[in-house]
């Protein structure tokens, strides 16, 4: 009895050792999976939007805003150039001072600026070529950018669709030397009230506005009346330079006033200078600044462009 | 008679109770045994999807920064702290280059590992992505000038 009572209980001592070390086993595995939780719990500085694509996000509108405001502010070229120089500097300071309480370094410096011209027709008329009323007319002869490119049209100066066909109305062609949009602009008086149609070709896509008497049309911004049209958003896949014209601009089809910015120095061809109701001036198109991100998880240094208005801007 | 039967209740009763301890002994290491593996198994698997995801996450803010700015960068290094083990064990990171998007291949580096365990995660990446395989832990992404890729940061 004395013998047997020695080797009694060895099989669960062991079982309960084996139990033992299997459930240690189980905290390690389950500790590894807490510790995969918090990891995918972690905030990620470098793909968030206080990383360097948000940092770069911040210098393209922040250039952006400078060439806005050098513009309207200066009164010459050369002083647009130096108000848009100023408005860089201002902007790193801004982020310099942001990103140093974030332990990163951040800088931009104006690397140079484009030339262009603001051309606008601030009276109402029709659109057809400065100075020699051809209603078939392109808007540069040079293939080029255009950005904040507008128009504000009266609803009664349009053609009606319902007595004429797409073709005899007024209407835009964009050309990028590939593809090819036609922007039809015209009145519908079937329906009550009357409408106002952008219709894009060859999406056959259309936006309407009906309030008041005449409506807004921005072209890059694919605005209609303030808001968003579908339609206009092939701007976004024309590939620059490319060129713009007017068909159709005469007395009857169109009245109005339009508005850009392109990406050539004045005088443009044709000569807007001479017309009584179009306006033109030398600005600066866009601005392009390097811009330097350092922080412990990623380093960048790219030059930027900014030009304000363009349709993927 | 009687004198040979005396006990063997006993004896019996002790041979039973070490057979039954025994099948519950070997019965319970056995389930645990199952258990500890499926959970690690899982966790392997969660653990090499959350480092995917986040080398993905750093290889498509470098495509992003390549894709965004007119001309190429000068620098540009994008660092991410991958755990170097996943449930205990080192793992690879394999990049492919599919022709189109790549993909991201993580399994774990241990010897007879279940290939169930292998993660692939898709990118979806405009600037073409250097193929290579790499050690599991702290990666960069470094534009080459005219590609990317991926490299160990020890």
């Amino acid at each position: 009895m004395a013998h047997l009572s020695d080797d009694r209980a060895q099989i669960l001592l062991i079982g309960a050792l084996a139990m033992a070390v299997a459930f240690v086993a189980l905290a390690l595995v389950l500790n590894s999976s807490v510790y995969v939780e918090n990891l995918a719990n972690r905030e990620n500085v470098v793909v968030g939007g206080q990383g360097p694509t948000g940092h770069q996000g911040d210098v393209r509108r922040g250039v952006g805003k400078a060439v806005v405001a050098g513009n309207a502010n200066g009164t010459s070229l050369s002083d647009r150039e130096a108000e848009v120089e100023q408005g860089v500097a201002t902007l790193r300071s801004a982020l310099r001072a942001y990103h140093a309480e974030r332990a990163t370094v951040a800088n931009v410096t104006l690397v140079d600026t484009d030339e262009g011209t603001h051309v606008f027709r601030s009276t109402d008329g029709n659109f057809t070529a400065p100075n020699d009323d051809d209603p078939h007319w392109q808007l540069t002869a040079k293939k080029n950018r255009f950005r904040y490119f507008s128009m504000n049209v009266s609803r009664s100066g349009l053609k009606d669709i319902g007595l004429n066909s797409p073709s005899e109305v007024f209407y835009l062609r964009v050309d990028d030397g590939t593809d090819v949009w036609t922007v039809y602009i015209y009145k519908n008086i079937s329906v009550s009230p009357d409408e106002t149609v952008v219709r894009v070709d060859p999406s056959g896509a259309t936006c309407t506005d009906a309030t008041g008497s005449r409506t807004d049309i921005n072209i890059t911004s694919a605005r209609v009346a303030g808001e968003h049209c579908e339609a206009l958003d092939f701007f976004e896949s024309v590939d620059p330079p490319y060129t713009v014209e007017f068909r159709n601009a005469g007395a009857g089809n169109v009245s109005g006033q339009y508005d850009f910015t392109v990406e050539e120095p004045a005088p443009l061809s044709p000569d807007y200078a001479g017309d009584g109701g179009i306006t033109t001036q030398e600005v600066v198109y866009d601005a392009t600044a390097e811009t330097v991100y350092y922080s412990p998880d990623a380093r960048y240094v790219a030059d930027v462009r900014a030009a304000p208005g363009e349709p993927d801007a | 008679m009687r004198s040979n039967e005396r006990a063997v209740s006993t004896a019996f009763g002790y041979v039973l109770l070490l057979a039954v301890a025994t099948l519950m002994v070997s019965g319970l290491l056995l389930s645990t045994g199952t258990f500890i593996d499926g959970q690690r198994d899982q966790t392997t698997r969660e653990g090499l999807s959350i480092a995917g995801q986040q080398a993905a996450g750093a290889i498509e803010t470098a495509d992003r920064l390549v894709r965004s700015t007119n001309a190429d960068p000068s620098t540009l290094v994008v660092e991410q702290r991958l755990p170097r083990n996943v449930a205990g064990a080192g793992y690879n990171i394999e990049v492919n280059d599919t022709g189109g998007d790549a993909e991201l291949v993580l399994s774990p580096a241990v010897a007879g590992a279940e290939a169930s365990n292998t993660v692939t995660v898709p990118l979806s990446n405009g600037t073409a992505v250097i193929e290579t395989s790499i050690q599991g832990g702290p990666i960069k992404v470094v534009y080459t000038g005219s590609r990317l890729e991926v490299r160990s940061d020890v």
